[in-house]
């Protein structure tokens, strides 16, 4: 049997000082599903690269211990060997494959073509495989033309190809979007239950948790806890001291099974709920629910209102995008906003991006206008405009040049000629606590670290408004809770903060108005209550309403947006 | 018996090439067709930067792996922009050896010698490139260049010499950016991603 | 870039069945032949390679992409020889200050008439060839195989690094870079947007190596491939007789 043996691994890559692993140990049995979580930079990755002998046969390094899968070491077997033995998935979905297929059959066959597989048997099995990830009617499109999510599937059934006995997945849905997140952990359980091992890293708790026999927590290099889900999310069965509340990103639902346990509504012995269904059952045996409407107190704030008087931040009159391409992606969009956090949501390809593009004066409306703070931007740059509004993108890695984090913050306000530029990299530095790396090369931080540079990078021009596309996308629990402070430092100051994102828990937590993108065309605008509440909406865009929200509804309660509204109505 | 010298220069011709060296190779190219791309954008007269992904090659690399790069930029080039550029492939192989081997002997550590590198490419584009722009094609490129070109015919130069002053007004600024900004983008590689070869060839002597 | 790439246009004419290597073997001698032929064989060169675009069902893409290229070719040499070209000193033309000399445009016409079969015949074999099954057949034929996969590789990079290359600029912008202004502002702008692009090639790079090693892309020894190519009688009917052709301009020159 393919068991995978740990054996006090320690590993320091070359050039740096540190250990990325400390005497980590561990026994993955065949057949297993295991999950890895913990902070950025813990260690997560290091110890994939471990299994298909990535580390020591590719990063060089020092290393100590041992890891063997079946019976095979892999400090003294090749990668290509152990290929056969151990399937990798990385992070990102293009940079794995081959580039040289033309089509996704020719992708996943890549290996088969390189092992010399008769050609009769190649095609049979590439198919088979793209069967099992759930897109064999994708087989003859361009990879070039997919989207990340289906990216994600070619890649895992083009290691499956191989069929190896253990699938090793490190963070492969942080950079897609729901649809493609739900269709990348399906394919994985299929996969395992077929009889794969599985190992999947993933700040996706929600997700992870339920579908892992083990979670596997690192912190700061070592191998912090090593236990079923359920254990790891318990304060109570770890001892009183010990939480990883700080390391993991606590799903929702643990959050409010927590909740129902401190207020005594479930018994607190009851193992804790890994899912909505479970969430809802443990309620619906130990709670009666009083299903009396929630009032709506929320109010969107003042001046970010659709019928505000005085002259919005942003006014957009009926604008309407066509691109070169023909398609129409903004279709007669009219929206005013002021202040506030405002959460840009919808389905991939509604329009979200070119929405924001508008904002700056990147795209300008080919019909219909925009205007911002005064000016129309059909009349100005976007290096003029880029006083007024930020926008940070989602990948850093398509701004980041300079040499130092300091230096790479400081390039907004040197283009803006600001006498004050060393101030503002001070605050941008503090707000999202880089100070300690402030000397540091950008590239030489993790990418979750490497988004905050970006973030800061455009908070430093200290604009009055501010557009983030994918803010926590990556991020572990410290990262989103920094950004989500920044935000909130941000609408404090008055200004407006405009987020495109498909966290719709983030949204919940921090954002004051909710509008919701479908096709081009706004299809909701409105509290998060409102918008969450109203199913038609989400349907339409695509979106699944925050856990607990969801937990409501399968009560027969609408409206619930925080657990106290989940619990004032049980009794 | 093989002469010793030829087996060892074979060897480290051999191992200039790893699979992560295969992985750049189109790396550079496609820098090289989008580096236009971007230069379109930017909007900077007679500066063509179709070298800049060869010239990179060859400081990550090294000249062999920046010469079959050269092959490929004018196949690549050839296929999705205009077929006319497969003419001009010999100049790409001679800027990836050129850069490649001043590289290896530190012309890339010192800002002025890299101005230099700019100047070699220079001239291997003039004495390599005005013979096939009069030979293959009449002695025009497409491009804002036949301007000059005509400019030096008005004064009444014959065809050969109009070329040369073409290539020598263009070349120079072309090629000296190029490898400038190969430099400089090459200094900003993270430690990290940088492929051991490069290590050498950039570190400034302390 | 301008315009639309050229690329692949994925049909089942008589051109594109052509296994890879004759297509290969008639494009060289087209081009070959373009330089040494004669005015009537060179219009018959012409004729033939318009005939097999629309045999192929390109012509409409192969006009579209050939145009851009040829007119900027076409002024520059009317320009530089039909102005400039006296020869016998027969003006054609005179407008002004500006003559155009008979002898100067014959030849830029001519010349012109050469670099439209080198570019028809360019577009024609890229238009057709499948460049994986390109790709295949040279291997086949005993080119390294990993030059097959650069070839490849760099054709499939370019639009990935494009769309990069596009966000990058966005970001960039965003951020108040001005890429118009002074030469020297300009070049530090192109610093702006090529350092990420190459930094990110890079970090793609060691993925897609680690990817390649494990799937087994240095593994010696014989390899499959999805497509199987044959050569039919027609295929060596055409290599045999594009050589000859060439053979007897080339003849026909030193006689």
């Amino acid at each position: 049997m393919s068991d995978v043996y740990v054996d006090s691994v320690t590993f320091v890559y070359k050039n740096t000082e540190e250990p990325a692993l400390r005497e980590v140990s561990c026994r993955i049995d065949a057949g297993s599903f295991v999950g890895v979580t913990g902070p950025s930079d813990a260690g997560k990755t290091t110890f994939c690269r471990l299994l298909p002998g990535f580390i020591p046969n590719f990063f060089g390094g020092d290393f100590e211990g041992s890891v063997t899968v079946g019976d095979v070491d892999t400090s003294t077997t090749s990668i290509t060997s152990l290929g056969n033995a151990v399937g990798y998935v990385f992070e990102n979905p293009f940079d794995q494959l081959t580039g040289a297929a033309t089509t996704v059959l020719e992708e996943v066959a890549f290996g088969l073509e390189q092992r010399g597989v008769p050609s009769a048997e190649l095609e049979r099995r590439a198919r088979a495989e793209l069967e099992r990830v759930g897109i064999v009617d994708l087989a003859e499109r361009d990879p070039n033309t997919l989207s990340g999510g289906q990216l994600q599937r070619v890649a895992i059934a083009s290691v499956l190809a191989l069929e190896p006995a253990v699938l090793v997945l490190d963070e492969p849905t942080s950079q897609l979007d729901p649809d493609g997140t739900d269709a990348v952990f399906d394919a994985v359980s299929r996969i395992h239950a077929a009889g794969r091992t599985v190992v999947l890293v993933s700040q996706d708790l929600q997700r992870l948790a339920p579908r892992s026999e083990r979670l596997l927590v690192f912190e700061d290099g070592r191998l912090v806890c090593d236990a079923p889900p359920r254990e790891v999310l318990d304060a109570r069965s770890l001892g009183a001291d010990r939480s990883f509340d700080d390391a993991v990103r606590v799903p929702p639902t643990v959050d409010v099974g927590r909740r129902l346990r401190d207020r005594g509504v479930v018994p607190a012995d009851r193992p804790l709920p890994l899912t909505v269904a479970e969430t809802v059952e443990e309620i619906t045996r130990h709670a009666e629910v009083v299903t009396t409407a929630i009032p709506n107190s929320d109010s969107v704030p003042d001046g970010t209102t659709r019928g505000s008087s005085v002259d919005p931040r942003i006014r957009i009159e009926n604008a309407r995008h066509v691109y070169e391409s023909g398609v129409e992606a903004l279709r007669g969009v009219t929206l005013a906003m002021n202040g506030g956090c405002v959460a840009l949501v919808g389905h991939n390809g509604a329009g979200k991006t070119t929405l924001a593009k508008h904002l700056n004066g990147l795209l300008r409306p080919t019909a219909g206008r925009v205007v911002v703070r005064g000016t129309d931007t059909r009349t100005a740059s976007v290096a003029e405009l880029s006083a007024d509004v930020g926008l940070v993108f989602q990948n850093p890695d398509d701004q980041l040049f300079r040499a130092t984090v300091e230096d790479e913050i400081r390039f907004g306000p040197e283009n803006l000629d600001r006498v004050d530029a060393e101030t503002r990299v001070e605050a941008a530095i503090e707000q999202l606590t880089l100070d300690s790396v402030r000397e540091s090369d950008t590239y030489e931080l993790g990418r979750a670290a490497r988004k905050r540079v970006a973030l800061a990078s455009v908070l430093a021009m200290r604009t009055p408004v501010i557009v983030l596309d994918e803010p926590t996308a990556g991020q572990d629990a410290a990262g989103v809770s920094i950004i989500g402070e920044a935000i909130s430092d941000l609408v404090a100051e008055g200004r407006l903060v405009v987020c495109i994102t498909h966290d719709v828990e983030f949204v919940r937590a921090h954002a004051d108005r909710v509008i919701a993108l479908s096709a081009g065309e706004v299809v909701a605008d409105g509290t998060p209550r409102e918008v969450f509440a109203d199913e038609a909406v989400m349907d339409e865009a695509g979106l699944r309403a925050p856990i607990v929200t969801r937990v409501g509804e399968a009560l027969g309660l609408r409206g619930v947006l925080h657990v106290d509204d989940l619990l004032e109505r049980l009794a | 018996m093989a002469d010793p010298t030829e087996s060892g220069y074979l060897d480290r011709v051999r191992r200039e090439f790893t699979t992560q060296t295969w992985v750049l190779i189109p790396m550079g190219v496609a820098l090289s067709v989008v580096a236009a791309y971007v230069v379109n954008v930017v909007k900077v007269p007679f500066l063509y930067l179709d070298a800049l992904g060869v010239v990179l090659i060859a400081i990550l690399v090294g000249p062999w792996t920046a010469a079959l790069t050269g092959v490929f930029v004018n196949l690549v080039e050839g296929f999705i922009v205009n077929p006319t550029f497969w003419a001009y492939t010999p100049l790409q192989v001679a800027f990836g050896l050129a850069a490649g081997y001043m590289a290896r002997r530190g012309w890339f550590r010192r800002y002025w010698k890299v101005v230099v590198v700019g100047l070699v490419l220079a001239i291997i584009s003039i004495v390599m490139g005005a013979p096939i722009t009069v030979l293959a094609f009449g002695g025009v490129t497409g491009t804002g260049s036949d301007a000059v070109t005509a400019f030096f015919r008005a004064t009444g130069s014959n065809i050969w010499s109009a070329v040369v002053g073409q290539t020598l007004v263009v070349e120079p600024i072309d090629k000296v950016v190029t490898a400038l900004l190969a430099a400089l983008i090459a200094e900003r590689i993270p430690a990290r991603y940088r492929p051991e070869t490069a290590a050498k060839v950039l570190d400034r002597d302390r | 870039m301008n315009g639309e790439p050229v690329a692949y246009h994925p049909d089942d004419s008589v051109v594109h069945r052509l296994h890879p290597v004759t297509k290969v073997v008639l494009l060289v001698c087209c081009i070959l032949g373009a330089y040494l032929a004669p005015v009537p064989v060179l219009l018959a060169l012409l004729a033939a390679l318009a005939g097999a675009a629309s045999l192929a069902g390109v012509g409409r893409a192969v006009g579209r992409a050939a145009v851009p290229i040829l007119v900027p070719l076409g002024v520059g040499l009317l320009v530089i020889h039909g102005l400039f070209t006296k020869g016998a000193g027969v003006a054609l033309l005179a407008v002004g200050p500006v003559t155009l000399w008979r002898e100067g445009v014959l030849y830029a016409v001519s010349f012109f008439g050469v670099l439209t079969a080198f570019v028809l015949a360019g577009l024609l074999f890229v238009t057709t060839t499948h460049p994986k099954k390109l790709m295949v057949s040279l291997t086949e034929k005993g080119v390294p195989r990993k030059l097959g996969y650069v070839f490849v590789a760099s054709l499939q990079l370019v639009p990935d690094l494009q769309r990069r290359a596009g966000r990058i600029l966005d970001a960039q912008r965003s951020r108040g870079l001005d890429t118009s202004g002074s030469p020297r502002n300009r070049i530090l702008a192109l610093v702006a947007l090529l350092t990420p692009l190459l930094i990110g090639a890079l970090i793609s790079t060691r993925t897609r190596s680690l990817a390649l090693e494990a799937r087994g892309f240095s593994i010696e020894g014989p390899r499959s491939s999805l497509y199987s190519l044959v050569e039919s009688p027609l295929d060596h009917a055409l290599r045999v007789a594009a050589v000859l052709g060439v053979v007897a301009l080339v003849a026909w020159r030193l006689v």
